[in-house]
């Protein structure tokens, strides 16, 4: 099994798949990520995440119906695993934790 | 309006995705289409849709079959190689005998590929060399001379268009060209790299100053640059920045810049740079050279503009040389023409008078790569011979890989793979001989090779190249013969002949046996031809002579003399110039007016002489008498002749004496008057190479270019110790300078000892060689025969007629082998020896040798193998049927 550590990217595929609730399928994933943040990913980039995601074992994909507007093709719908989730919380965790230790100070720095 | 996106977009998307996913992919794609056209219409969806797909050539998406089919070829490789392993370890002796071969052929050739690649690459290291050309001069049927009269170079700046620079190089020398004396300090040497350059020479050639200011360096006409061995060797550690060099004990010269040396790389050789004014603005006083246009002082280059084609600035030659040279200039000899010559021809391609220094010879480079790939050859016909001769053992191992479902092509990369290996090893050793032999070789090919990672990486990859060749090669037909096999007839047990294949190997082994030969002869001819020379009467006596040489001023010559001749080992003292024995002569050729002959104009090799010239050399006199001055005033016109001079002016000895001859000059009343005293007998001025050629001693007691010692004792260094010790006395601001005339002879032969020396190296390569392929071989023959062997005995053969039988086969190669490799031998050293106005001839001594040595060899390698086959015991052989 490959690492498993999580990339920014993929991060972000993982959060969106959360949200979108069993409703997560690639061209959804774009577009709730085009809406919610500046990028544009292409569809490939997307799906070269997904395939990372799932090899790593942070999501599964199950095939639904065939529907019209894709020429009678299937979707792929994701859910996030609980190992997914598991890392999910323990990178929001580290991510607070680290922000915490952020003195006042330096944000004054900052401004 | 039909909304889909382009097909053949789709079509690729088909044809590089997976199976697996491309129903998902796919349809995400059509999705995301049919939103974009509404969002932004059908046009820019097609595009996204194309660029989506591109974007899609991802690792995750695309088929996976591909890589599944490659791991599978790593597998075989491996085991391909894992089986050559095993093969080589289970024939110890074979295996060692071809890759040892091999090696030895292999170090040859890089070195060799080296020596040619860096004999090629001479001036390149200059940027814009393929746009430099020198300008040579042309005199009728004369051989054309590499030097140019110096206002050449600014004039046809100013008349041709398309020239964007011109530079001048100059050698600063004495007048019989050795060295000049530079001082710092305590260090004097006689320096015979100092020149005088136009102003653009750094630039135009790409020369690197690694210290000053390149720009300004040569602005002064006090100024000097000089290389990086010459800083450390007069001011070591020191910054030699503004330090002041003495130059030719007159001019305090300021040290501006320090360059890289490009000797080793270039027809140019310089290791002092002065700014070409050192030379113009009078301060060498006799030069008055920058609007002489009759005499060649230097070597004129020009580099044209981008994309100017020479041969336009050629045709435009005839007219500079009309409008600018004097009114028929070099009519006299047959018309006058200025040339371009490329800077790359000019290494490797010319052998025009006067050149900077020896060039280069390309028909030594193709001798050296027919050297190079002969010795190759006899390498690879051992491999192939081996190889082949091995496939009795393989056979059955083929027979089965055969009947198990191997295909042919699978045999054949096994074999393959085999012969790779074996050329690889043999590659790796190959470099470490190659770097061992590499001071040897830098002796014999007189260059400076060092291991260096530049050096090794291209010795590696001329080595790759080398050896994946050989290997494809060579191995190309021992994998077919080897895969060809015919399983049933392999396995049954059958007698596998080695015969098959038997008539290439030998022919094979012939060509073997014809280089050896070769070789052999070539080198029992040279051998012959140097102890010729080393023996053959030269009109002189050149032991125990010394020649010193001494600086252009003529300085304290009689007291110098005079001193010389207290010190109790000298015997003689004289001085000589011009046409010494063992210098170079090529200069010294002077005309004359000999009495008689009022309109003629004779060319003579000509040399200057003081008192006792003729004595100190041991030349022999003939008639008349020897310098000295006795003559009085007359002296200084006294001449003396050699035999061949007096011959060719028709007149005996006793005639000749008393004649007057002067030296040519073009208006009569400047005839130097002059007037026989002496004829000697004709002695050798050059090399054996040439004929004696008339030849004329002068009498000088101002021109010492030499000062020639002739002592009475055998004791060399003492001599030279006591005479260092009375010249520091007298003359202590000179270097002293000093060489033995034997010595000074025999360099003149130096390059055919060198051939001498590598000649012998080949040979001793290709003959150990194939003598190793020839060991190989005849093991492999006689374990075929083995069981033949043993029924003969069996049934009563003697040992030595056993023996007999075994050889027959091979003492017939060497008889056909000797057949067509003697005319080739003969044909090669005659050619050689045309080169030669003395030579031996060859005779049938030669032949015998290259035979007998060839023989001999053979008889060793197949005589031991077949003794002791026939000496085995045949119940041993026997036992197994």
């Amino acid at each position: 099994m490959k690492g498993t550590y999580l990339g920014e990217f993929e991060e972000i595929v993982l959060l969106t798949i959360g949200v979108l609730q069993g409703d997560a399928y690639g061209v959804a994933i774009k577009l709730e990520i085009e809406k919610r943040t500046e990028r544009k990913p292409s569809i490939g980039a997307l799906h070269s995440a997904l395939s990372r995601l799932e090899d790593k074992g942070f999501i599964e994909s199950r095939e639904g119906g065939a529907t019209k507007s894709r020429g009678g093709r299937r979707k792929r719908y994701y859910t996030i695993t609980a190992a997914g989730k598991r890392t999910l919380v323990k990178a929001n965790e580290l991510r607070n934790e680290l922000f915490n230790l952020i003195p006042n100070l330096s944000f004054y720095g900052l401004n | 309006m039909n909304k889909r996106p382009p097909k053949w977009a789709d079509r690729l998307l088909e044809w590089f995705c997976s199976e697996e996913q491309i129903e998902i992919l796919q349809g995400d794609l059509h999705e995301l289409f049919e939103w974009r056209v509404e969002e932004m219409g059908i046009w820019l969806a097609r595009l996204h849709y194309i660029k989506d797909v591109v974007d899609m050539l991802r690792p995750f998406a695309l088929k996976k079959k591909r890589t599944t089919r490659f791991s599978n070829r790593i597998d075989m490789f491996r085991n391909n190689l894992k089986i050559s392993f095993r093969s080589l370890l289970k024939q110890k002796t074979n295996s060692l005998i071809n890759i040892s071969g091999l090696a030895l052929g292999m170090a040859v050739c890089l070195l060799i590929s080296i020596y040619i690649s860096h004999e090629l690459d001479h001036d390149k290291f200059s940027e814009n060399y393929d746009r430099i050309y020198r300008v040579t001069s042309h005199w009728g049927d004369f051989s054309p001379r590499s030097k140019t009269a110096m206002p050449v170079g600014p004039a046809l700046k100013q008349d041709i268009p398309g020239i964007a620079n011109s530079v001048r190089f100059m050698k600063v020398l004495t007048n019989d060209n050795s060295g000049i004396p530079i001082k710092y300090r305590d260090k004097k040497f006689a320096e015979e790299g100092l020149v005088s350059v136009d102003k653009g020479f750094l630039e135009m050639f790409s020369i690197e100053v690694v210290l000053g200011d390149a720009t300004s360096a040569l602005d002064d006409p006090d100024n000097i640059m000089l290389s990086e061995e010459m800083a450390d060797k007069y001011f070591g550690d020191r910054n030699p920045i503004g330090e002041v060099l003495r130059v030719e004990d007159k001019f305090e010269m300021k040290v501006t810049g320090v360059f890289k040396s490009v000797n080793h790389k270039s027809h140019l050789y310089f290791d002092f740079i002065t700014p070409i004014t050192f030379m113009s603005e009078g301060r060498w006083g006799i030069y008055t050279f920058t609007q002489n246009w009759e005499t060649t002082f230097g070597w004129t280059y020009i580099q044209l503009e981008e994309l100017v084609d020479p041969t336009q600035v050629e045709a435009l030659l005839p007219e500079f040389v009309a409008n600018r040279y004097p009114e028929n200039f070099g009519e006299d000899y047959g018309g006058f023409e200025l040339f371009l010559q490329s800077l790359t021809d000019i290494h490797l391609r010319s052998d025009y008078t006067r050149e900077i220094r020896e060039n280069g010879d390309i028909r030594l480079l193709v001798q050296m790569a027919i050297i190079g790939i002969v010795i190759l050859l006899v390498a690879a016909i051992n491999f192939i011979n081996l190889s082949t001769a091995r496939s009795t053992l393989r056979a059955k191992e083929v027979g089965v890989r055969k009947t198990m479902g191997a295909l042919k092509g699978q045999l054949i990369r096994q074999f393959m793979v085999e012969s790779f290996l074996v050329t690889f090893i043999a590659l790796l050793l190959a470099i470490g001989l190659a770097i061992l032999a590499l001071p040897r070789f830098n002796m014999l090919m007189q260059k400076e090779f060092i291991v260096e990672p530049a050096f090794f990486v291209q010795m590696l990859a001329n080595g790759v190249i080398l050896s994946a060749s050989l290997a494809i090669l060579a191995g190309l037909y021992p994998a077919f013969v080897l895969s060809g096999f015919q399983p049933v007839r392999v396995l049954k047990g059958g007698f596998i002949s080695s015969r098959e294949g038997g008539l290439l190997r030998k022919i094979f082994t012939t060509v073997q046996f014809a280089t050896g030969i070769v070789f052999l002869f070539g080198l029992y001819v040279i051998y012959d031809q140097l102890q010729f020379i080393q023996t053959k009467e030269i009109g002189l006596d050149t032991s125990q002579v010394l020649v010193i040489n001494r600086p252009p001023q003529s300085v304290k010559n009689e007291v110098i003399v005079n001193a010389l001749k207290q010190i109790p080992v000298v015997e003689l003292v004289s001085a000589a110039a011009g046409s010494v024995p063992g210098y170079d002569v090529s200069g010294a050729t002077w005309s004359y007016h000999p009495e008689g002959f009022p309109r003629e104009r004779r060319s003579m090799n000509t040399m200057w002489g003081y008192n006792d010239v003729v004595k100190t050399f041991g030349m022999e006199m003939v008639a008349g008498t020897d310098f000295s001055s006795v003559h009085d005033k007359d002296s200084l016109n006294a001449l003396i002749l050699n035999a061949s001079a007096v011959a060719s002016l028709g007149w005996t000895s006793e005639e000749a004496i008393g004649k007057s001859m002067g030296e040519f000059h073009w208006r009569q009343d400047q005839i130097t008057p002059g007037r026989v005293v002496g004829v000697v007998k004709d002695f050798h001025f050059e090399s054996l190479h040439e004929e004696v050629k008339p030849g004329v001693l002068l009498y000088t007691n101002n021109d010492f270019g030499n000062l020639i010692v002739k002592l009475n004792s055998y004791e060399g260094s003492e001599a030279i110790e006591a005479i260092e010790k009375t010249w520091n006395e007298v003359l202590p601001e000179f270097p002293f300078q000093v060489t033995f005339l034997d010595e000074k002879v025999a360099g003149l032969y130096a390059e055919e000892e060198r051939l001498r020396q590598s000649i012998n190296y080949f040979a001793v390569i290709a003959i150990f060689t194939s003598a190793l392929g020839l060991l190989g071989l005849v093991s492999f023959v006689l374990m075929q025969r083995s069981k033949e062997i043993g029924i003969r005995k069996v049934l009563g053969a003697k040992t030595m007629i056993l023996v007999k039988t075994l050889s027959s086969d091979f003492v017939r190669l060497i008889a056909i082998a000797f057949l067509i490799s003697a005319p080739v031998a003969y044909y090669l050293m005659d050619q050689w020896l045309a080169g030669f106005a003395f030579s031996i001839d060859i005779g049938i001594l030669p032949f015998v040798f290259a035979l007998a040595a060839i023989a001999a060899i053979c008889a060793l390698t197949v005589g031991y193998k077949a003794l002791k086959a026939a000496m085995t015991n045949p119940v041993e052989i026997l036992r197994e049927e």
